[in-house]
């Protein structure tokens, strides 16, 4: 079980090609191969990210930034969760309840989040309500359809064994369909918030003043490139910190995903 | 057995067929199938793959119903499944997120039994079937043998009428698979139930079972029952000299040449 503590050839390879990407960074910014206005040096981008840290960017902290983007982001992946998980779990069971939800989920998912995006400001307002509302389309989607899918993909005899010792549809639903169906929420849960991550500059580009996606914007249109990458590199890292999170959730919760 | 003993019918099957749609037109799984299950039977049903003995068991749990005819347990319909007809699958169906107490619990629990009646119950039947050490791991930990005595006991413990089983050991090497023939005999013995196996081997049925329904595919028929008895015979003595008598050997060789015709006729079918 503990193979774990050897450090895999991977790893190292894995390793190596960041320190190799940053020795590359340094080399094409210190013989100026480029203009440093379009790619800053690693040590103008880390002085940025303190600066942004500790003074702000147009008013709020780095942190501040960051912080107002999770809190869309969470509140709207919350919001999901609780909506999509249960929905789909019900399509999966029952296909009537399927066949009522399903045209608008089919319709909806292609559809580019900017498309709809104005309508929902011009519903809910400039504020708050309209971001998460994009958010909160964009994370339904994925986890919804992985919720059907998992359904789907019961063992018929795992529903049946239960019947055939006296349980009720009920009991099955929550006893059998919710626990043989967790490890694949979870791959849902990861896409969603792949998906709404990428949906959040999108939905900090209209009518915000802060967030850490509206920063990179706005950044853009000053030319300060080093905030975009402080930007860019903020994003990528909390991405995979929110991913690893929900991986680490999923082994606390789903012990026996890819068992038996 | 004497004749004054009154019989009670535990299941009856009466002309019951089963047919369904595939993308060749209908398909016949069951043709004409009669069958009346006793109290303490224990039935073992052999013939070829696609001869509908898993659509029999399947109509018996409640799974499907007969497109013609009637499936009865005692004075009532099977409509469909129920704690009084407990199933051992093919592959064990133990919950991985439940460890091997709670997986044997879990149909008391449903059933809301109370707590100290189900604790007694689920200790009593995981001892019964060898597992009392183990109630704490989960079925992953478990090798085949183990889960089907989980399985097993999971059944067991909601006293069902009748255990249906289909192949439950087939998937098992052969010392575990001669282990648990041994540990279902005894149960047998022991709780008096009825018993529905499902076997693609010629001497598990003969080792096991009161009777042997030999059935036939296209369209699944039962083709011929035996009443053994070499079960009795077994229990207790060396299990081999029973496989040497006269008749064992003799039955043995009936329902060998039933099925055997029977694959001839299906691989001359596909050329």
């Amino acid at each position: 079980m503990k193979k774990k503590k050897k450090i895999s050839t991977e790893r190292i390879i894995s390793v190596c090609a960041v320190i190799l990407f940053f020795a590359a960074w340094y080399l094409v910014t210190a013989l100026e191969l480029v203009d440093p206005k379009l790619i800053p040096t690693p040590k103008a981008t880390w002085d940025s990210f303190v600066e942004v840290l500790t003074q702000g960017y147009k008013g709020h902290t780095l942190l501040q930034h960051l912080g107002t983007s999770m809190e869309r982001l969470l509140k709207a992946f919350l919001l999901s969760v609780v909506t999509a998980v249960p929905l789909g779990l019900l399509s999966g069971f029952s296909s009537k309840i399927k066949a009522f939800v399903e045209p608008f989920i089919e319709f909806y998912r292609p559809l580019p989040p900017l498309a709809y995006y104005t309508l929902l400001t011009l519903a809910l307002g400039i504020g708050n309500s309209s971001k998460i509302a994009l958010l909160f389309l964009a994370c339904f989607a994925p986890i919804y359809v992985a919720c059907v899918s998992a359904v789907a993909r019961i063992k018929e005899d795992y529903i049946n064994a239960a019947y055939t010792v006296g349980a009720t549809r009920m009991q099955v639903f929550w006893s059998v369909i919710l626990p043989s169906c967790a490890a694949e929420i979870f791959v849902g849960l990861r896409t969603a918030i792949g998906v709404a991550y990428s949906t959040l500059v999108a939905a900090e580009m209209v009518a915000a003043s802060s967030g850490i996606g509206w920063m990179v914007v706005d950044a853009g249109n000053w030319f300060r490139n080093d905030i975009i990458f402080v930007g860019i590199f903020v994003m990528g890292f909390t991405g995979l910190f929110i991913d690893w999170l929900l991986k680490f959730l999923e082994k606390k919760l789903v012990p026996w995903s890819g068992k038996d | 057995m004497a004749s004054e003993i009154k019989r009670e019918t535990v299941v009856s099957i009466k002309d019951a067929y089963l047919r369904y749609a595939s993308e060749k037109g209908s398909v016949t799984a069951l043709e004409n199938v009669n069958l009346e299950i006793e109290k303490g039977e224990f039935i073992c049903v052999l013939g070829p793959s696609g001869c509908g003995k898993s659509t029999l068991l399947k109509i018996i749990a409640g799974f499907h119903q007969p497109t013609e005819g009637t499936a009865m347990m005692g004075d009532t319909p099977i409509t469909g499944p129920s704690a009084d007809r407990g199933v051992v699958f093919q592959t064990p169906t133990l919950y991985p997120w439940l460890n091997i107490y709670q997986n044997v619990e879990y149909g008391p629990k449903m059933r809301k039994v109370p707590k100290d009646e189900r604790e007694a119950g689920v200790k009593k039947y995981l001892e019964l079937v060898g597992l009392k050490d183990f109630a704490k791991q989960k079925p992953y930990e478990l090798s085949g043998g183990m889960k089907q005595r989980a399985s097993l006991a999971r059944v067991l413990v909601n006293q069902p009428k009748m255990i249906l089983m289909d192949e439950p050991f087939g998937a098992l090497d052969a010392l575990t698979r001669q282990n648990m023939q041994t540990l279902i005999r005894e149960i047998w013995n022991k709780t008096g139930n009825t018993i529905f196996l499902i076997t693609h081997d010629v001497d598990e049925a003969l080792a096991l079972a009161t009777r042997v329904i030999v059935m036939s595919s296209r369209p699944g028929r039962i083709v011929k029952e035996f009443h053994t008895d070499f079960t009795y015979d077994i229990v207790g003595t060396n299990q081999e000299s029973a496989k040497y008598t006269q008749e064992y050997m003799h039955i043995r060789e009936e329902i060998l040449s039933i099925i055997n015709t029977q694959n001839a006729a299906l691989t001359a079918d596909a050329i």
